[in-house]
């Protein structure tokens, strides 16, 4: 893809925060063959969008966002929209249901309002959520029509990174 | 004289300081059997028409000689025509000579005379090709993409279109021109208040454009605006942009073919 051999891609993806909560499982990298599209701070992306590429978004987005590949939300961004995608970290703002066939990683900054599915999650503490998840479940990989409801009095209990405040831990809360 | 080839001088080559190079390149050209026609491209010349001409001669090389503003006169056209590209830059800017691997000056004729050929992509905006790139400055106009979704910049900024790896601030981007994908880069206006400037003086604030890959889109402005396709301006309100894949051949410099 380069023309000189220069670096495909530059960012970060991964923005240094608490470590992973569940360090056994590693975190997955964005591919280096597939280009990255980057929609960055300062710009607003509407309608429906899908890639087959990497997806890094630091900006603003309104529709729906669908790719193949790994997406990445950063703490700046806000999504008012449906997403899909096969791995996912997330550090922004999420206002719409999100769907991921992979892993799901949830930031200390992350802030879901939605029906979120996904194979597997890992939650740093702070991360907020609002909406029904549906995790780990044979249904997962695809959008369920009849999501399990968690209890709103139960809060789902992540372990702690090793670097946390472990008085505070994470809690999932459905509204 | 090798009837195959044809060059096109541009007009500052007739500059007194440049009389030695281009006599220096004359001479090694002939002793490499490569030879051919030169026409000189004029204020009041059309050179689609020289250009034209010589292929209607029998030329099936038109070697640009020049710089890259030189190449920029004849790309809008070139890319129709059935012709083998070359290029001999003897004078900056070169950035195209870069992109290419052709070394500036003298060297390049070893590159004309290897003859290794590139079928790269070129864009198109309008009706008009580019090799580099399409740019369109201080804007607030959007980009739609395939009818399905448009981005625009909150605050206004750059957009650029690019096909061939182009440059940013003294840097090369990477674009590649055989991927049949045109790359579309939206930069916001910097912002100008002090923590912002601080915090980027800081190198803390890293700005990342906004980059997407298209094969074509369209760029919607409800002001009037001006595009730059390779340094070439054209106005207007809608401009579509498209990638013509492997639509431009062009001798390239060694190096290039191991990428």
């Amino acid at each position: 893809m380069s023309l000189f051999g220069a670096p495909q891609s530059d960012f970060d993806s991964d923005k240094p925060g608490t470590p992973s909560a569940t360090p056994q499982v590693a975190k997955p990298a964005l591919s280096k063959n597939s280009p990255a599209t980057i929609i960055a701070r300062g710009v607003r992306l509407e309608g429906e969008f899908k890639s087959q590429g990497d997806v890094q978004i630091e900006g603003e987005v309104f529709g729906t966002v669908e790719t193949s590949a790994m997406l990445s939300i950063g703490t700046e961004a806000k999504v008012k929209a449906g997403v899909k995608a096969a791995n996912a970290v997330i550090a922004g703002e999420i206002t719409g249901n999100v769907t991921i066939t992979g892993k799901l990683e949830l930031k200390s900054t992350a802030k879901i309002t939605g029906e979120v599915v996904c194979a597997v999650i890992v939650v740093e503490a702070g991360a907020k959520m609002q909406g029904n998840i549906n995790c780990g479940s044979e249904n997962s990989v695809k959008p369920a029509s009849e999501p399990v409801k968690t209890e709103a009095s139960i809060p789902v209990a992540v372990k702690p990174a090793a670097g946390a405040d472990k008085s505070e831990p994470a809690t999932v809360k459905s509204s | 004289m090798n009837p195959a080839y044809a060059y096109i001088y541009d007009d500052f080559l007739t500059d007194r300081r440049y009389q030695d190079i281009v006599a220096a390149l004359e001479t090694r050209l002939s002793s490499m059997s490569l030879d051919g026609k030169i026409g000189r491209l004029a204020l009041f010349r059309s050179a689609k028409e020289l250009v034209e001409g010589f292929v209607n001669q029998g030329a099936t090389n038109i070697i640009i000689v020049g710089n890259d503003n030189t190449l920029n006169k004849v790309m809008w056209f070139l890319p129709d025509m059935p012709v083998v590209v070359g290029y001999i830059p003897v004078a900056e800017p070169a950035d195209v000579a870069t992109l290419l691997n052709v070394p500036v000056g003298l060297d390049a004729c070893e590159a004309i005379g290897a003859r290794l050929i590139e079928s790269l992509d070129v864009g198109k905006l309008g009706d008009r090709y580019f090799l580099t790139q399409a740019v369109f400055e201080n804007t607030t106009a959007k980009v739609k993409v395939n009818n399905t979704y448009t981005l625009s910049l909150i605050g206004g900024g750059t957009i650029r279109v690019k096909n061939l790896g182009s440059i940013t601030r003294g840097r090369y981007t990477v674009a590649d021109a055989r991927d049949g994908r045109l790359e579309i880069t939206m930069v916001p206006h910097e912002p100008t208040d002090i923590s912002s400037r601080l915090w980027k003086r800081l190198g803390r604030q890293k700005l990342h454009p906004t980059r997407i890959q298209v094969k074509e889109a369209e760029i919607i402005s409800e002001q009037p605006i001006d595009a730059q396709a390779d340094r070439f301006v054209v106005s207007g309100f809608r401009f579509p942009v498209s990638a013509v894949p492997a639509k431009l051949k062009i001798i390239t410099g060694r190096m290039r073919r191991l990428h």
